[in-house]
């Protein structure tokens, strides 16, 4: 540890040093870009001189530094959906510059972004997008819900899972492998109704942007992406929001000032109300089928999103944030009898009640100061407490009488786990030279894992006599650990031509008595061929400390999070990537190739199920082992014009090999992985011709998902000389579904009204109503023919969750 | 309790209203058949195979014969014989063979005695398939040390069932009780009778028997098969094992599906990973209600068994398990049967002689 953390302070130094020695005199112009009208600040956005070409961008808190020599300074700024600032004058000493950018009338204008300095072509950063949350909200979406995430499976690099899912699987990564963060605080389930919706509200969210590798030094902790959200800090100046129903659930976004230019506040919620449907429903189908009397009886699902920001500005220097989530998914069934039997001229009365929920969700909250330390340093100090935690009760009540006799059981059945971590962390955003921006600091996270336990809760009493009762917990080995996080990177501009991005990442994390170290380098070169023409290269080595034990079909919220053990270590994983990237008149062209290994992997055992009711230890149940992934991104995009979009197709592989002794699968040799899907096509396009309308298209294609079916039936042998008929499995996912293809179309009618903007939206998912398969299983039936024989016949089937499914909404913008 | 669960599923179900379930064809590669061969080869016992084709999953032929199949036996590297092949047979479910035109395979059959420590080859030669070897050596024979009992629970409470017959009752002298129902097997008619007697609340009803068997081991990697033996004593038949010893992979007592019925078929199998070298204490324990005084036998039998039939049945244990019905496929994780047949299916095993451990044990009221 101690080596690790001297070369990374070593490293620093010597950069900060030579950086200081080779300065000529310059001064700084810093400040924040803001939006006029709200005073929302602008994350990404590009600030440079035309005079020399230096030039920076905002980081997430809207702010810059740039770093010039003294004389005439032509500054510009720009952000997409806004008009250029301009401003010239002498730089004579160090300045602050607040820069308020007036956005475009045709807000329908938006692409996937593309920064002037750092920009497709001029940066050093690669696999890297950035979405603007305007044009996630024109993506058709399943039930008219606009969905983050689902709009990020639209990349090349990053592939859904099963039909519906919100799992991202990228560059050849498990869904575990994303670190998703909601203003800086990694949420731990992003997934609502199995995986159908994400937690994010989009009317709460400003800015996302997606690392598919070649990660900044500044993220750790997760393999395969990182998903960075920011959610809306609050209008400054004027109060409004918007209001939205859709199909299965109603929206709510207000902001406005708490204090004028001073506090201001964004909030947000979500609710779906299929269970006010369901609940009555449900009365009505159990009365008529069951063969009891049922009283009542009620049944439901719902979710809900609530989102609250309230940022403080104290003075130009001193900014204080607070951001609360809070999202649940609750599953509930209740069922009340009562009867009344007469016997040997006694009345009976019996009641029997019937209760079950199942509900989990994420809770997080995040203080956050800005800082301007100085006018070549900015400052983030964050505390942050994250939790996910998921539950699943039943109740079972029986009560009788009869006569001076009574009798009655109460049964209690809960499960629980969930994971809850405290965060302190500090960074810096330093630029002591105008070819170096520097980024560094440390964080410790104080994790508490709780994997899985289960309460039994058992009572029967009779009045003649005595109670019984049983009280058992099971599982519930809680585990606590602590993490921590140093890092430090420079962005160098060695030449007009050569950009180089250097950082470390050095990380611990300590449990049960044992301490993991990791040093992860990360490096990225650009050579600037011309003006619009560049070729990058990058490494990245990640180390992640929890593994998500999840099913490998379908998205539940009983995938457990458990943190590497003694016995369990943790994943690694190193990443190559190179690619060329080509602007011309308004298009971004790139083409990228990865390779990527991972090491320690783990999946479940041959025949491991969670759906089981017993406490063996998860560790038993896992195994570990490698991955090995490459593949071809290529992507095209067309960020001006009245049509704009993109198309994304990704050529690729994903294997995995679990060979270690008493830890094989597949007999120890190498299988595809559960979502090695050769071909993924993705091709986005809105269009805007005026202000009252717009409408967009997505066209999905990808190859199919992998399954594991027994080709080959025969006779086993039994112990007690039987022969009961098995499946023989080649080899793992050996089968692939039939290609996956779904047409989404949506269409936005716009009106102005005295109070504001109504907006009809029509979305149409799976416009072509193709069969996209869920799950595909094999089926044995028996049937007598016309001569008495007996005839045996197979099938395959397969099920499909959503055929077209048009969804109307209607929102308000006030 | 679980009749009620269905309830809870509506949601889910409603949930789901929108699905499909269709038929769809198969547009791989129809995979060919496989040789399949299982045997379990005992110490002291003579060679005995059942050999088929296995048959792709869409097909509803049966035929699974192996065209002009032979199988030549070696045994320490020395021909022994060939083994008599039965073109026509039919596996029945209880085990028998009969001539039948319905499903038959080959079954094959010699004369040679297994002895300890052989190590037995296999040759398969058929029209169908290229010649298959299979190899095993015959394990010897555990040594137990030690078998008796380490302490008993006198457990008062009636155990509680959600039988429509056991309710509290009042007896002749007016005092609560509770009619308990309980099986014993009854060797002549070779049924199980049912019978009720009377528990008093308070009354010691049935007690926990824990037990200790020392094995001795070697030094070598072995795999144990433990059987628990059918005892007839007093009143009851019944052989009913429990154990939470580390060997059997960590079950929890408190579990309330308790997988490890130990009955008259099923195996119960583990390894020497935790005290190779070693004497091994072995825990395990009866739990069952008594009735009155009477003296009760407890018999296990403990065999070696070779690596492949160890890896088969973890693996088959794990399949078994895997299955829940049609949300296998979609909850549970794909299990891969081990097999020790060099390209084709199943599994050729090896038991060693079972060591017979015996204690008696009297059970006061």
């Amino acid at each position: 540890m101690k080596t690790g953390f001297l070369s990374l302070l070593l490293c620093f130094l010597s950069l900060t040093t030579w950086a200081q020695r080779n300065r000529t005199q310059t001064f700084t112009i810093s400040g924040y870009v803001i939006d006029s009208q709200s005073k929302e600040t602008l994350l990404g956005a590009s600030v440079f001189d035309a005079n020399t070409m230096k030039g920076s961008v905002t980081n997430n808190y809207g702010y810059y530094i740039l770093v010039l020599p003294p004389g005439h300074v032509d500054l510009q700024a720009s952000y997409v959906g806004y008009n250029k600032f301009e401003n010239s004058f002498e730089l004579k000493n160090d300045t602050t510059i607040n820069i308020s950018l007036s956005s475009e009338i045709q807000l329908s204008e938006v692409t996937v972004v593309g920064k002037t300095i750092e920009s497709n072509v001029t940066g050093t950063q690669m696999s890297t997008i950035d979405i603007p949350i305007m044009q996630i909200k024109k993506i058709p979406a399943i039930f008219g819900e606009t969905d983050v995430i689902k709009s990020l499976q639209l990349l090349p690099g990053v592939q859904s899972g099963t039909e519906g899912s919100a799992g991202m699987y990228v560059r050849g990564g498990g869904p575990d492998e994303n670190l998703v963060l909601l203003d800086g605080v990694p949420l731990y389930n992003v997934n609502h109704a199995m995986g159908f919706f994400s937690a994010f509200n989009a009317d709460a969210v400003k800015n996302v942007t997606l690392y598919k590798g070649n990660f900044p030094a500044r993220f750790g902790g997760r393999l395969s992406s990182v998903v960075d959200v920011h959610t809306k800090d609050g209008d400054m100046e004027h109060y409004h929001g918007n209001i939205s129903i859709g199909l299965i659930a109603a929206k709510i976004n207000v902001e406005g000032p708490i204090v004028k230019d001073k506090t201001a506040f964004n909030l947000s919620f979500r609710r779906t109300y299929y269970d006010l449907f369901t609940a009555p429903l449900a009365q009505l189908v159990l009365k008529q089928s069951s063969e009891e009397d049922v009283d009542k009886a009620w049944a439901g699902y719902y979710f809900y999103d609530f989102n609250l920001k309230v940022n403080h500005k104290f003075s130009d220097k001193d900014r204080l944030f607070l951001s609360i989530y809070s999202g649940d998914d609750k599953v509930y069934a209740n069922v009340k009898m009562n009867d009344e039997y007469q016997s040997d001229g006694q009345t009976e009365n019996y009641s029997e009640s019937l209760g079950a929920d199942w509900r989990w969700g994420n809770r997080i909250a995040a203080l956050r100061w800005n800082h301007v330390v100085s006018p070549k340093m900015f400052m983030n100090v964050t505390g942050t407490y994250t939790q996910y935690r998921h539950l699943m009760g039943a109740e079972f009540e029986q009560n009788s009488s009869f006569g001076t006799t009574q009798y009655s059981d109460k049964f209690n059945l809960d499960l629980n786990s969930g994971i809850f971590d405290w965060t302190g962390k500090i960074d810096f955003d330093y630029k002591p030279h105008e070819s170096h921006d520097i980024k560094f600091g440390l964080d410790a996270t104080h994790h508490s894992y709780n994997p899985s336990a289960a309460g039994i809760h058992f009572k029967e009493s009779a009045s003649m006599a005595n109670d019984f009762t049983l009280d058992s917990v099971m599982g519930g080995s809680k585990f606590r650990a602590w993490e921590t996080d140093l890092y430090a990177e420079d962005n160098w501009n060695i030449s007009n031509f050569l950009k180089l991005n250097l950082g470390l990442h050095y990380s611990t994390f300590s449990i049960e008595g044992k301490t993991y170290h990791s040093l992860q380098p990360r490096a990225s070169l650009r050579v600037l061929a011309t003006e619009s023409l560049s070729f990058k290269a990058g490494y990245a080595a990640m180390t992640q400390y929890v593994h998500l034990l999840s099913n490998n079909n379908i998205s539940l919220p009983t995938d457990l999070w458990v943190p590497v053990t003694q016995r369990i270590q943790p994943m690694d994983a190193h990443q190559v990537a190179i690619g060329a990237f080509y602007d011309w008149k308004g298009f971004e062209f790139s083409v990228e190739g990865y390779y990527k290994y991972m090491k320690n992997v783990v999946e479940y055992k041959d025949g491991s199920s969670f759906f089981t009711l017993d406490a063996t230890d998860w560790q038993d149940k896992v195994v570990m082992g490698d991955g090995y992934s490459y593949g071809i991104e290529f992507f095209a995009q067309r960020t001006v014009g009245k049509v704009t979009g993109w198309v994304g197709y990704t050529w690729a592989h994903a294997n995995r090999l679990f060979n270690r002794p008493g830890q094989e699968l597949n007999f120890g040799e190498m299988f595809p992985a559960k979502y090695d899907r050769r071909h993924d096509l993705n091709i986005v396009l809105s269009y805007a011709p005026s202000e009252r309308f717009d409408m967009a298209a997505t066209f999905v294609y990808s190859s199919g998902n992998c399954a594991t079916l027994a080709m080959q039936e025969f006779d086993g042998l039994y112990m007690d000389g039987s022969y009961p008929q098995l499946g023989y499995v080649e080899y793992r996912n050996n089968y692939r579904f039939n290609s996956y293809q779904r047409l989404d179309l949506g269409f936005n009618w716009h009106k102005q009204k005295k109070h504001g903007e109504r907006t009809w939206s029509l979305n149409i998912y799976n416009t072509l109503c193709h069969n996209n398969p869920f799950l595909v299983y094999p089926e044995t039936h028996t049937m007598t023919g016309y001569t008495g024989e007996e005839l045996i016949y197979h099938r395959l089937r397969q099920v499909c969750i959503f055929p077209i499914m048009p969804s109307l909404s209607y929102s308000f913008k006030f | 309790m679980k009749h009620h669960l269905k309830y809870f599923a509506l949601a889910a179900v409603l949930f789901m209203a929108t699905s499909c379930i269709k038929d769809v064809s198969f547009d791989g590669e129809e995979s060919a058949p496989k040789l399949v061969v299982n045997g379990l080869q005992i110490v002291g016992e003579t060679p005995n195979l059942c050999i088929e084709k296995s048959r792709f999953f869409m097909s509803t032929s049966t035929d699974v014969m192996v065209k002009n199949l032979s199988v030549k036996l070696y045994v320490n590297d020395a021909f022994v014989e060939d083994l008599i092949v039965v073109d026509s047979c039919t596996l029945n479910e209880d085990g028998y063979y009969h001539d039948s035109p319905n499903y038959k395979f080959n079954y094959c059959y010699g004369s040679y005695v297994y002895q300890e420590g052989d190590k037995v080859r296999f040759e398969v030669h058929s029209d169908d398939f290229d010649t298959t070897e299979i190899e095993i050596t015959m394990p010897g024979q555990p040594v137990v040390m030690d078998f008796d009992t380490t302490r008993v629970e006198r457990i008062c409470h009636p155990t509680l069932e959600e039988d429509p017959n056991y309710y509290w009752a009042i007896d002749s002298q007016g005092n609560p009780c509770c009619p308990q129902y309980s099986e014993y097997y009854d060797e002549e008619s070779h049924t199980w009778i049912g019978y009720y007697d009377t528990i008093y609340p308070g009354q010691l009803d049935y007690c926990k028997v824990h037990f200790n068997l020392q094995i001795a081991n070697t030094p070598q990697k072995e795999y144990f098969n433990l059987i628990p033996v059918e005892g007839f004593s007093g009143s009851h038949y019944y052989v009913q094992l429990y154990s939470t010893d580390p060997v059997f992979s960590n079950m929890d007592i408190t579990s309330l599906i308790n997988n490890e019925y130990h009955g008259k078929n099923d195996h119960n199998i583990f390894s020497d990973d935790l005290f190779q070298g070693d004497s091994y204490n072995l825990s395990f324990y009866d739990d069952w209600v008594y009735f009155g005084n009477y003296d009760k036998t407890f018999s296990v039998n403990l065999h070696y068994i070779e690596e492949n039939y160890y890896k088969y049945l973890q693996s088959f244990d794990a399949y078994k398990d895997s299955d829940l019905g049609e949300l296998t496929y979609l909850i549970a994780e794909p299990t891969q049967i081990y097999s020790n047949v060099k390209d084709g299916i199943g599994i050729v095993g090896g038991m060693g002689r079972a060591t017979s451990a015996e204690m008696k044990f009297h059970i006061q009221k």
